[in-house]
């Protein structure tokens, strides 16, 4: 009989154990390797984009449980000007580095086959170090092994407590524009 | 056997913690935040006359309208500052084109009304503060100034050459949190021809300044430029007496522009001006009131 007390034993067993879970919840993910994310303002003095293409993703395909991770100083806007005031001024990136989102789908849908899938991801979007719960739609695609996201959905300033300042109140958008296209390939 | 427990309550709570909860850690822990460049040490180019460590980024064009009034006169000769409305009656102005080459070489030119003077700059961004590291910016400056004004007396032997100066400073600065911005400036200026035979044509400066932030857009500046060598220069005659620049003023931030209001007694909008030869003391009869308009164009594409 094997002696579960021995600390060797619990070692191994315990060793045993994690390198399983590891293994299982590895086998399920799926993480980005080409993705961007990019916003617009849209006003009548001024037009603002900027894009990333250093957004990160991870999707569980078991659980359709799904992450994004971007870090705001990594955007990039052809005004560098506005690049700074960004990060300074509106998203403050010292204090809050990074913007995510985590969630799940809620339909039942089987990645690890191809196809075309509508869907409706509900989960929370943390920016500028506010969360907010949000229902965000998106498209997946499904092909030999490549998960695609694409998703479009806006972002209200005044929601995650950005203001603006009223000196320029008229050149940045109340509610932003934001584009995701992520592929994710099968994690290794 | 800690370990054991260890092990045992991540097993444990792994399960109970919600699989999105993972996910964003899996991610944030494979991407771990790299140093990054400290940003946004001051709004603009200059703090008030003194250069700061921001240089244009590259493809980008400063328009830059420097202008102060003169003397505000505050004093009972001129009805208390009334006779020259405080100053607003005169100007001197310099108007300069300043374009980022790469993010971190800039050139500008520029034209001041005092002594005619065409000016050229490099400013180059040796080191960069960073989020872990390095701990301060230093930036190389250097200009030539050419005085296209005419030479005081005609029958004397005059040479071209004496129409030049330049300017030599090491810009160091820190970023200490959101809030404070500290700029130590070591400044050398040659002049080619001086006014004395006792005057000296090289003249060192150390220039300290502070930035303030007040809100998101606007920032409080104060700078003085101490000269090291040349303060007891003679009084004869018409020959005038140099004092040391200080200037206090504001920065209002509206996105393209930045507009900086400010108070010195700096003559002149070139440092080897306002720094070697400034003949106005702080004081309200000669203190004036001054203005930048900074003015950014991308053309990034």
């Amino acid at each position: 009989m094997i002696n579960i007390k021995t600390p060797e034993m619990k070692k191994s067993i315990l060793t045993l154990l994690v390198i399983c879970t590891t293994y299982a919840s590895q086998a399920q993910l799926y993480s980005s390797t080409q993705s961007v994310i990019s916003f617009f303002s849209k006003t009548p003095v001024e037009d603002i984009k900027a894009e990333s293409k250093e957004i990160k993703a991870l999707v569980n395909v078991q659980t359709r449980d799904i992450a994004f991770l971007v870090a705001n100083t990594s955007f990039q806007f052809e005004n560098k000007l506005m690049q700074e005031h960004f990060n300074e001024k509106y998203m403050e990136s010292e204090k809050y580095p990074m913007s995510t989102f985590k969630g799940k789908i809620i339909e039942e849908v089987d990645l690890t086959k191809d196809g075309i899938y509508n869907v409706n991801v509900t989960g929370k979007l943390n920016l500028h170090g506010v969360e907010k719960d949000r229902n965000i739609p998106g498209v997946v695609t499904v092909k030999n092994g490549v998960i695609h996201i694409a998703s479009d959905f806006k972002v209200q300033l005044a929601a995650h407590q950005i203001q603006v300042p009223k000196l320029v109140v008229a050149k940045i958008a109340e509610e932003i524009d934001v584009k995701v296209d992520a592929s994710l390939a099968l994690k290794k | 056997m800690k370990k054991t427990i260890y092990l045992f309550y991540w097993l444990l709570f792994s399960g109970i913690v919600s699989a999105q909860d993972d996910l964003l850690n899996m991610l944030s822990s494979e991407a771990p935040q790299k140093p990054t460049a400290v940003y946004a040490t001051f709004k603009s180019t200059r703090l008030v006359n003194l250069q700061s460590n921001e240089t244009m980024k590259a493809k980008h064009l400063d328009f830059r309208i420097q202008h102060r009034f003169s003397s505000m006169n505050i004093n009972k000769d001129n009805n208390y500052g009334l006779y020259d409305v405080f100053g607003l009656d005169g100007a001197v102005i310099r108007l300069g084109l300043e374009y980022g080459i790469t993010d971190k070489l800039m050139i500008g030119l520029g034209r001041s009304t005092a002594g005619k003077t065409y000016d050229g700059f490099v400013k180059y961004q040796l080191l960069q503060q960073k989020t872990k590291g390095m701990p301060m910016s230093v930036v190389l400056f250097g200009n030539t100034g050419i005085s296209t004004q005419a030479f005081a007396d005609k029958n004397r032997q005059n040479f071209e050459t004496s129409r030049l100066s330049y300017v030599f400073q090491t810009i160091i600065t820190r970023k200490m949190n959101d809030y404070f911005s500290f700029i130590l400036t070591p400044t050398m200026v040659h002049h080619n021809l001086v006014e004395t035979k006792e005057t000296p044509n090289d003249i060192f400066a150390l220039g300290i300044g502070t930035s303030i932030k007040i809100s998101r857009s606007t920032r409080f500046n104060i700078e003085y430029i101490p000269r090291l060598n040349g303060r007891n220069q003679p009084k004869n005659g018409d020959k005038p007496t140099y004092y040391d620049a200080i200037a206090i003023g504001f920065d209002i931030e509206t996105g393209g522009h930045v507009f900086q209001l400010h108070f010195t007694n700096g003559n002149g909008l070139i440092e080897q001006q306002f720094i070697a030869r400034n003949p106005s003391q702080f004081n309200l009869t000669q203190l004036r009131f001054g203005f930048n308009i900074s003015r950014t164009f991308s053309f990034d594409k």
